[in-house]
């Protein structure tokens, strides 16, 4: 569908979540298309740029943007829940993520411009399922778990088996994303995102990373990974976690982390950069992670 | 009276921009905010295949074509674009010769069923076999234009080069590469047409309106008078709307005319990197001699550009590259040759440099090879060449004035601390093992300012200032303000000649109705050509306003109003003439190619991640010879932007292309640098006044894209030593070259 439809679909902008789900079932069981729109920053540019469709489509818009179940940030013990429809802004200026979770709102504040980050959402990211979805990444390294709402039933998948393939989620057509949650990494846990872009503001990665680890006595307790821009999907190297998790940071052999990045990815040559260059970024920037906690 | 006082002084004063107000504030209209009544938005159907015959045009049977305007190459009057040559046709009729020619306009009250309706024309094409590059074109697999697939050729010699290269001590060879360059500007192609009982009117976003009116007159077979082209406020253009407004104002011309009704056609971005002119690639191979002392002996360059598929600004844009091909030395003798040759690709065309960056780049990398070969630092073997008063260029010319190069180098190596970095720097000095190195690199580097030899003879650029009320002036020019700010500085130059205040100068919006053809708004030739014709017309109105107050008494304003109830209307005209002595002779290529230079050094520091292999430029020095700066704000806001976009060009900007398509036309995949990349400027303005400039200034709008390229080559390879003859020095590219250098070492 291209922009220049947009006069020709219908919008619903349901009054709370119940409502908006008993829509969308609804919408799906009538065999039409159906959109959930919050922030659009991707779907804006996606239809700017899809060709018109020679007749007019029988879909719909599901305005989900203002929600209150999808919204703000709140701590209980020692998890973190963040609502799909919490715009980036508000991430990177939530005084607890700042505290306690800096990567995140380094993520926040990294991703796109910032008018993008004024709309863009975690929850759109995460259905949008780009390979090179920053936040996607970072709730990777996080071991997020995503809520989703279905019509009659709520189900909470780990992110890291949220995507079946490039583009694709295990999210149903009737279901919402509605919040992630994550436990907080610890105080003094190492925290990084680095992402090596095509330039230093308003740019898709070449590569990211994003990692946590916690250790006692030098010892790795935790461990999370993710990976972007070097498969078709988001990846937790999960290799490389198993490889050093319970290890003690000193012994961490680094031909063998390398090995495992190398073993796990599969990056390709595309617009942006090189496989072999981000083979090479992937394998260093876990390098430099692991070598910091030494 | 306290405005009388400062009137004297506006020339190197800080007005306000001018249009700066309305662009903060969201109110100036650009070509796609101005709504014209009634019109119509209109659409290109082009070719899909590089090189082809056409073999019909098929508009489905089962669409509602009753409300939409199509125009074809036979409704074209003359279906020629007049630019330099006519070669390129208006819409593709029996042949297309790249993958985005126009074939089928369309246009369409309905924004929604334009757009089906292009999916709805089908153009037959019989492909054939395509030049997608220059090595196919250089080898005519296949030939398609006259013997040699060469469109344009020239040559510059001084002396015997070649023998006395063979004479040298020491003999460098090398060959640089730089690839097409996307303009980018803010605000893409646009332009609508409507027509009335004057005729044809066409506003748009332009650099050149009557280059406009020109295309339109040909192409429709019209009166210029019957034609009024205006120029709308224009949110950047670097060379890109200085002959691709003609196309587009030609194409709703067309549609307006068959639809009667207005027709607006505004690009995409995407449409707008695909079809319209980019830089012209340039691959240029230098053979130069020199003795161990570091005297040069003499230099040859062979350059080759890849034109595209039409000539539109080719042979000029050779020739600049051509007139700039030795730098800022003094070459006892020298051999520069050229061709562009034809590609199956969207025709090259102008943009900021104009062919001048890309042969900068060669001959500033192949300084400082040479410099490498007889172990001199390259700036020292830079300053024993250096160009001065009294020394001869390749085309015979003798500098005889406004020759800053060396006060340039001087200050630029002094405020960056170049040499102290160049010797505590780099990779030499980085513990082994270090992660990040840093390095600095230097350019030297001229502009000819004005047209390319004879031109502005030939031009006869004109510029008229009407005195209005109370004493008030208004300039009448085609100059265009796209964002470097020619209003401002036409309303400094003439405040300060005429001895108004600036406030009370005015500048008319450039219509070819209304204004008289000044030239073309290119070549950095506004400020110092048609600015030096603004100053002298408003120095005479300022001078007849002053007689009759010497005569009859009263103020300026009074004085100024007696004139204009007695005369009706006080008009100055003037037309430029070049200075006495400036002669070029085409045929030869001998002569004053270019009435003055602008000068400069570009230094760059980079620190690279070993990592990552990112590269950072920290900070970027440049000291330049403007002449004087009318606005020294502005004339600033030129050097960094031009050499931020030079920045661009040397370290991310790559059009990527395949079977003749661009693979990254769009901002999120051709990579501009945003305010973050770019680097701390610091700018020194260096003032050697050109006498026939206003008040001693020089053009200055193209000089920085041509410095910044070699400079941080030269940084880039101090710090690592990676030594590139290639551009863009991405990260993947340094990586492999890095990997390759480990792998010699071992």
């Amino acid at each position: 569908m291209s922009l220049a439809q947009l006069g020709e679909i219908d919008w619903i902008r349901p009054r709370d979540l119940r409502h908006a789900c008993e829509q969308l079932a609804r919408i799906h069981d009538e065999g039409k298309k159906v959109w959930a729109l919050c922030g659009c920053t991707d779907w804006m540019v996606e239809r700017h740029i899809a060709p018109v469709d020679q007749n007019p489509l029988d879909a719909v818009a599901l305005d989900i943007s203002n929600l209150p179940e999808l919204r703000g940030i709140r701590v209980d013990g020692h998890v973190m829940t963040i609502g799909a429809a919490q715009p980036y802004a508000a991430i990177r200026r939530d005084p607890m993520v700042r505290e306690h979770c800096p990567m995140l709102a380094q993520m926040a504040s990294e991703v796109g411009a910032r008018q993008i980050q004024s709309r863009g959402t975690l929850g759109g990211n995460l259905v949008t399922g780009s390979p090179a979805a920053d936040g996607v990444t970072a709730l990777f390294a996080l071991d997020a778990t995503v809520t989703l709402q279905g019509p009659s039933h709520e189900r909470s998948v780990p992110v890291t088996s949220f995507y079946s393939g490039y583009r694709t989620t295990v999210r149903r057509p009737d279901e919402l994303v509605v919040r992630v949650s994550f436990e907080l990494p610890k105080p003094g846990a190492a925290q990084t995102w680095r992402k090596v872009g095509t330039r230093k503001a308003q740019s898709i990665s070449k590569a990211a990373l994003a990692a946590v680890a916690e250790t006692e006595e030098g010892v790795i307790t935790r461990v999370g990974f993710g990976a972007a821009s070097v498969a078709e999907v988001v990846l937790p190297l999960a290799s490389v976690r198993s490889l050093v998790l319970g290890k003690n940071v000193h012994s961490l052999n680094m031909n063998d982390v390398e090995e495992a990045v190398d073993s796990e990815i599969r990056p390709i040559d595309d617009v942006r950069s090189t496989g072999r260059y981000r083979r090479h970024l992937m394998k260093v920037l876990v390098k430099r992670f692991l070598q910091a906690l030494a | 009276m306290q405005s009388n006082v400062r009137s004297q002084g506006w020339i190197g004063d800080t007005p306000a921009r001018s249009d700066g107000p309305a662009k903060v504030a969201g109110t100036a209209r650009y070509i796609a905010d101005i709504a014209f009544p009634n019109a119509i938005d209109a659409s290109v159907v082009r070719s899909h295949v590089p090189r082809g015959r056409i073999l019909g045009i098929d508009f489905d049977p089962n669409f509602d074509w009753s409300d939409v305007t199509i125009i074809t190459a036979k409704d074209v009057p003359c279906n020629e674009i007049a630019e330099i040559e006519c070669d390129q046709p208006a819409l593709a009729d029996d042949q297309v010769r790249h993958v985005y020619e126009p074939i089928v306009l369309l246009a369409c009250e309905d924004k929604t069923k334009l757009q089906r309706a292009v999916q709805r024309v089908h153009v037959r094409i019989e492909q054939l076999p395509a030049l997608l590059n220059v090595d196919d074109s250089l080898a005519c697999n296949p030939l398609v234009l006259g013997k040699d697939n060469v469109m344009c050729s020239y040559r510059v010699v001084l002396g015997d080069a070649k023998a006395e290269i063979e004479r040298a001590e020491v003999v460098v060879r090398g060959m640089y590469e730089v690839g097409h360059q996307e303009q980018m500007y803010i605000e893409p192609q646009g332009c609508v047409a409507y027509w009335d009982d004057a005729g044809l009117h066409v506003v748009g976003s332009m650099q050149c309106p009557y280059y406009v009116e020109k295309a339109l007159a040909h192409a429709l077979r019209l009166e210029r008078s019957r034609i009024d082209v205006t120029q709308s406020v224009t949110g950047g253009a670097f060379g890109g709307k200085e002959e691709y407004p003609s196309v587009v104002a030609v194409h709703v011309a067309l549609l307006s005319k068959k639809a009667g009704r207005p027709v607006r056609m505004i690009y995409e971005r995407q449409e707008d990197v695909q079809a319209t002119t980019k830089r012209h690639p340039a691959r240029v191979t230098v053979e130069a001699g020199c003795d161990r002392d570091g005297t040069l002996r003499g230099i040859a360059v062979d350059i080759l550009m890849d034109a595209g598929a039409y000539v539109t600004m080719t042979p000029v844009v050779l020739s600049r590259g051509v007139l700039h091909a030795c730098g800022a030395y003094r070459w006892p003798t020298a051999l520069v040759q050229s061709k562009a040759v034809i590609t199956n690709t969207p025709p090259n065309g102008a943009f900021r440099g104009f062919g001048a960056p890309q042969t900068i780049f060669a001959v500033e990398r192949h300084m400082d090879r040479m410099a490498e070969a007889i172990g001199m630092e390259p700036m020292a073997f830079r300053q024993k060449n250096l160009l001065g008063i009294g020394a001869t260029m390749p085309t015979g010319q003798v500098l005889n004035g406004s020759v800053g190069v060396q006060e340039c180098v001087q200050r630029a190596l002094e405020k960056s601390d170049y040499l102290r970095k160049k010797s505590t720097l780099g990779k030499a000095n980085s513990p082994a093992g270090a992660t990040k190195v840093r390095g600095v690199g230097a350019s030297v580097f001229l502009h000819g300012a004005g047209f390319t030899g004879s031109g502005e003879d030939r031009l006869k650029g004109a510029v008229e200032l009407d005195l209005l009320k109370d004493g008030h002036v208004r300039v009448r020019s085609s100059s265009t303000d796209m964002g470097q700010g020619t209003e401002t500085v036409f309303r400094q130059i003439a405040a300060q000649a005429a001895g108004v205040p600036f406030e009370n100068v005015s500048v008319a919006t450039p219509s070819t109705a209304h204004v008289p053809d000044s030239g073309p708004t290119v070549a950095s030739r506004t400020v110092m050509i048609v600015g030096s014709i603004v100053e002298s017309a408003a120095k005479e109105l300022g001078e007849r306003v002053r007689n009759e107050q010497q005569q009859h008494g009263g103020s300026f304003a009074e004085a100024s109003n007696r004139l204009l109830e007695r005369e009706g209307t006080v008009v100055v005209h003037r037309r430029y003439a070049h200075p006495a002595g400036v002669k070029f002779d085409d045929a030869t290529y001998t002569g004053t190619a270019y009435p003055a230079y602008a000068w400069a050094c570009d230094i760059a520091e980079v620190e690279v991640d070993l990592d990552t292999f990112e590269i950072d430029v920290v900070g970027f020095w440049s000291a330049v010879d403007v002449g004087r700066a009318i606005h020294p704000v502005l004339c600033r806001g030129q050097l960094d932007g031009g050499a931020l976009q030079s920045i661009g060009w040397a370290l991310c900007e790559e059009v990527q292309w395949k079977d003749g398509h661009i693979l990254n036309p769009r901002m999120t995949t051709y990579i501009v640098p945003t305010a973050l990349d770019a680097p701390p400027f610091m700018t020194d303005l260096v003032e050697e006044p050109y006498t026939f400039g206003p008040g001693g200034a020089k053009g200055i709008g193209e000089l920085p894209m041509d410095g910044g390229a070699p400079a941080l080559a030269a940084a880039i390879e101090h710090a690592t030593g990676i030594a590139f003859n290639r551009i863009p020095m991405t990260p993947e590219r340094l990586f492999d070259a890095w990997n390759e250098s480990q792998r010699e070492r071992r």
